[in-house]
C-alpha cells in the first residue's frame, strides 16, 4: 500500500546554510512516527516544507501521492500542520479561526459541530470568542492542534504540540493524535519531549544535522538504555 | 535620570546592531546628512527671499510654531506615548526604567518626516525673522521651542496614558479631547483662528526669536529652559505612573470578547473581514487611524483651502493612512501567517483581501479629508478643480497602494501590535516609508494642484489615467512576485518570527 507521507532525499538551504539535508521519511496511514532531535536539527524546518509552507531547494514530497512540487495547494488540503511557535492570527477569536479555515478548505456547511466539539474537548469552548493575542502559550498551542485536526486530515503534522502545555491540555492532544489514527491518518510529531513522543507514536525517528540517523520503535527509547541510545544518537 | 541614559546608551546600540543591512544603515546616516544640508540650506537662502515674499513668509511664522507645538502633542499621543526605541514586549526581562522609556521617545521623535519637514519650516522661518542679522540668537529661541515642545508634548502624552487606565480617567480625556475638539470647531466657524494664533503662547517665542538679546529674549530662553528640564523630570514621572497604574477592568485588553459574526460567502470575503478586524482591534491602528480620519480633515477646515490646493490634500493623507499597517501589509497575520499559509488557498488571494483594505483605508482617509477641507473653500468649484481633485485622489491612492504592496512584499518586517505603542516597521523603516510614500503623492498633487488652474478639466484625466495604469502595473508585478514560493516563504517567516 503506497504510504501517506513520502518524503526523499529532501534539502533546504537558507543562503549558505543547509537546514534539511536528503530527508528521507515513509509514514503510512493510521501510523504516528515522532520526529525527536535536538534544537536546531532541522525538526521544524522539515515540518514546513511537509505542510506546503516552505519550497524545498531539492527532493521531493508526496502526501497520498500528490507531489507537493506541482501541486502544492492539493497538499495543503490534505495536511493538517500546528506551527511550532503561535501559528494563530493575533487579533481573530479560535471561533474565527475556524470559520477562515472552513471556507478556505471548502467545507461545506455543518462543520459547526465538529468545532464546537473540539473546543470543548480542548477546554477553549469559554474562549471561542476571545481574541488570541490575550491568550496563554498553553491555549494557543492547543488552538493550533485543534486547527490542525479540525477538516480531518490525511496528514496531520503536529511540530511542538506539548510544549507548555498542561495535563488536560496533553491528554486532549494524545486523544485526538488517537483519534486520527483510526481515522486512518498518518501522523508525524516532531518534539523534544521524549516521554510524550514515546506515548503518542509507535516509531521514533532522530534527525540530526537535517537528515535521519536513527529510528527505532519508540519504545525503545524509553528507561535509562532507551535515552543512552537517544543520547548516542543525537550527539 | 543618569541611570536612563545610560540605559538608553544600551538600547540605541542594540537597536542599531539589529539593523542587518548595511545599505539601510548608510541610508539612516546620509538621511540625517540631509537633513543637516537642508537646514544649512534654508538658512542660506532666506536673504535672496523678495522683500514681499520675506513679509509673507514672516506673517505665516506664528501659525507655524503653533502648528509645530500642535504637532509635538499629537504625534507621542497617536503614538501611545513615545515611540519605543526597542519593542517594549522584547524588553520585559530587562529592568529597563520608566525614565529610559521616556528619553528614548524624546530620542526617537525626530525620526519622522512630517516632524523633520516642520522643522524645516521652523529653520527658515526662524532665518526670515533674523534676516537683519541676529541669527544666533533667534536660531537659540528656536531651538530651545522645539526641544521645549517635544518634551512637553511627550509628558502630557505619558500622562493621558496613565489617566486612561481608570474609568474616571478615560471619561476624563474624552470630554477633554471633545472639548479641544469642539474649541477647534468654534474657532474655525467663528473666524478666529487669526486671534487664537496671535494669542498663543507661541506669538510670544516668535517675538523673541525676531527680536535682538534684550529682557524679553532672556526671559524667553529661562522660561523654555526651564520648562525643558521641568517637562524632562515631569515626563519621566508620568511615564512611571502611567506603565506602573493597573488598569481597570474597562481598559482596552487584548483579553477581551467580542461578538460573533456570520461566515461570509468566499474566502475572498472572509480573509477581507478577517484583515479588517485585524486593522480595527489593534489599539495602535485604531488611535493612528481615528487620528488620521480626524486630524487632517479639521486642520483643512481651519485652514479654509482653495479649491486649488485641496488637491494636494489627498496624497499627503493618504501617505499618512499607508503608513498606518500598508508598508507592512503581512504583518497583520502575525505568526499565523504560518498557519494561514498551510491553507489550501490561493495565496494571491490572501494577498488582494490587503490590497482591498489598504485600498479601502487610504481611500477613506483622503475623500473625508477633501470633503472637510471643501466645506470652507470659498466660492464654487469649477470643472476643472473638480476633475482635478477627484484625479489627485484617484491617482495618489492607487499610488500609495501600489508603493505599500511593493514595500510588503520586498522588505516586510516582524510586527506584533499588541500594545499601544507597537508599530508595522521600526522606526528609521517608517521614517523611510514615509519619505517613499509622501514625496511622490505630495509631487503628484501639486501637478493635480497646478491643472486645476489650468481651465481645462479634461487636463487632470491625462494625468490620471497613466499614473494609474502605471500604480496597476506595479501592483500587479508585486503581487506575482509575492505568487512565487520563495518570495512568499520569505514574507511569511519573517512577520511569522519570534
Amino acid at each position: 500500500m503506497e504510504p501517506v507521507l513520502l518524503s526523499s532525499g529532501l534539502v533546504v538551504d537558507f543562503g549558505h546554510i543547509r537546514a534539511v539535508d536528503g530527508f528521507d521519511l515513509s509514514v503510512g496511514a493510521g501510523a504516528s512516527v515522532a520526529l525527536v532531535g535536538r534544537n536546531g536539527a532541522g525538526k521544524s524546518t522539515t515540518m514546513r516544507v511537509l505542510a506546503g509552507v516552505l519550497p524545498p531547494t531539492a527532493g521531493t514530497v508526496t502526501v497520498r501521492g500528490v507531489d507537493a512540487r506541482t501541486d502544492s495547494a492539493g497538499v495543503r488540503a490534505l495536511v493538517g500542520y500546528c506551527p511550532d511557535v503561535g501559528g494563530l492570527i493575533p487579533r481573530a477569536t479560535p471561533w474565527e479561526h475556524l470559520q477562515l479555515s472552513a471556507k478556505l478548505r471548502g467545507i461545506a456547511d455543518g462543520w459547526q459541530s465538529r468545532a464546537r466539539e473540539l473546543l470543548e474537548m480542548f477546554e477553549l469552548d469559554a474562549a471561542a470568542d476571545r481574541i488570541t493575542a490575550g491568550f496563554s502559550h498553553g491555549m494557543g498551542r492547543r488552538l493550533s492542534v485543534v486547527l490542525a485536526v479540525f477538516h480531518q486530515p490525511a496528514l496531520l503534522l503536529l511540530d511542538e504540540p506539548f510544549d507548555g502545555v498542561d495535563p488536560l491540555g496533553v491528554e486532549a492532544t494524545l486523544r485526538s493524535v488517537a483519534a486520527a489514527r483510526e481515522e486512518g491518518s498518518a501522523v508525524l510529531i516532531s518534539t523534544h519531549l521524549l516521554d510524550l513522543a514515546v506515548q503518542a507514536c509507535e516509531e521514533a525517528v532522530v534527525i540530526k544535522a537535517g537528515r535521519v540517523v536513527g529510528a527505532a520503535p519508540a519504545n525503545d527509547l524509553v528507561g535509562e538504555a532507551g535515552r543512552a541510545r537517544y543520547r548516542a544518537l543525537i550527539t | 535620570m543618569t541611570g536612563g541614559v545610560r540605559q538608553l546608551r544600551a538600547l540605541i546600540w542594540i537597536r542599531w546592531r539589529m539593523i542587518r543591512s548595511t545599505g539601510v544603515r548608510a541610508g539612516l546616516l546620509v538621511s540625517g546628512v540631509v537633513v543637516v544640508a537642508l537646514l544649512v540650506l534654508m538658512v542660506q537662502s532666506a536673504p535672496l527671499l523678495s522683500s514681499p515674499a520675506l513679509v509673507a513668509a514672516v506673517a505665516l511664522a506664528p501659525a507655524a510654531y503653533l502648528g509645530f507645538g500642535v504637532l509635538a502633542v499629537v504625534a507621542p499621543l497617536t503614538a501611545g506615548g513615545g515611540v519605543d526605541v526597542v519593542p517594549a514586549s522584547q524588553l520585559v526581562a530587562y529592568p529597563v526604567r520608566p525614565a529610559t522609556q521616556f528619553l528614548g521617545g524624546l530620542v526617537l521623535a525626530p525620526v519622522n518626516l512630517v516632524w523633520i519637514a516642520q522643522l524645516l519650516t521652523l529653520a527658515a522661518e526662524s532665518t526670515y525673522l533674523t534676516v537683519d542679522g541676529h541669527r544666533l540668537s533667534g536660531g537659540l529661541v528656536t531651538t530651545l521651542f522645539v526641544m521645549c515642545v517635544t518634551v512637553l508634548g511627550q509628558a502630557v502624552a505619558w500622562s493621558v496614558v496613565g489617566l486612561r487606565q481608570s474609568q474616571r480617567g478615560r471619561r476624563l480625556v474624552g470630554v477633554g479631547g471633545a472639548a479641544v475638539l469642539l474649541c477647534a470647531f468654534a474657532v474655525i466657524r467663528l473666524d478666529r483662528t487669526d486671534e487664537v494664533v496671535a494669542h498663543s503662547p507661541t506669538a510670544l517665542v516668535v517675538r523673541a526669536v525676531g527680536t535682538r538679546i534684550d529682557l524679553g529674549w532672556i526671559t524667553t530662553v529661562i522660561v523654555l529652559a526651564g520648562l525643558i528640564a521641568a517637562g524632562v523630570t515631569l515626563g519621566g514621572r508620568a511615564c512611571a505612573w502611567a506603565l506602573q497604574r493597573p488598569a481597570d477592568v474597562g481598559a482596552p485588553s487584548l483579553d477581551r470578547r467580542v461578538s460573533r459574526r456570520r461566515a461570509r460567502p468566499t474566502a475572498y470575503a472572509e480573509l477581507v473581514t478577517t484583515d479588517r478586524a485585524s486593522v480595527w482591534r489593534a489599539s495602535a491602528l485604531r488611535r493612528g487611524g481615528l487620528v488620521l480620519l480626524l486630524l487632517p480633515g479639521l486642520m483643512a477646515i481651519g485652514a479654509a483651502i482653495s479649491w486649488e490646493s485641496l488637491a494636494v490634500l489627498p496624497g499627503l493623507v493618504g501617505a499618512g493612512a499607508g503608513l498606518l499597517f500598508g508598508v507592512n501589509a503581512f504583518s497583520l497575520d502575525g505568526s499565523g501567517a504560518v498557519w494561514l499559509a498551510s491553507l489550501p488557498h490561493d495565496p494571491l488571494v490572501g494577498a488582494r483581501a490587503k490590497v482591498r483594505v489598504l485600498a479601502e483605508t487610504v481611500l477613506a482617509a483622503s475623500v473625508i479629508a477633501v470633503v472637510a477641507g471643501s466645506l470652507r473653500s470659498p466660492g464654487t468649484p469649477t470643472a476643472t478643480q473638480v476633475t482635478a481633485i477627484v484625479g489627485s485622489v484617484l491617482a495618489s491612492c492607487s499610488l500609495i497602494v501600489a508603493t505599500c504592496m511593493a514595500m510588503s512584499v520586498r522588505h516586510p518586517h516582524r510586527a506584533d501590535l499588541r500594545g499601544p505603542r507597537d508599530a508595522v516597521a521600526p522606526p528609521g523603516a517608517l521614517a523611510a516609508a514615509s519619505a517613499r510614500l509622501a514625496l511622490p503623492a505630495g509631487v503628484l498633487g501639486l501637478g493635480f494642484a497646478g491643472m486645476s488652474a489650468s481651465g481645462i478639466w479634461w487636463l487632470p484625466a491625462l494625468l490620471c489615467v497613466p499614473v494609474m495604469v502605471g500604480a496597476a502595473i506595479w501592483l500587479r508585478r508585486s503581487l506575482v512576485r509575492y505568487g512565487r514560493p520563495v518570495v512568499r516563504a520569505q514574507v511569511v517567516a519573517t512577520v511569522s518570527a519570534g
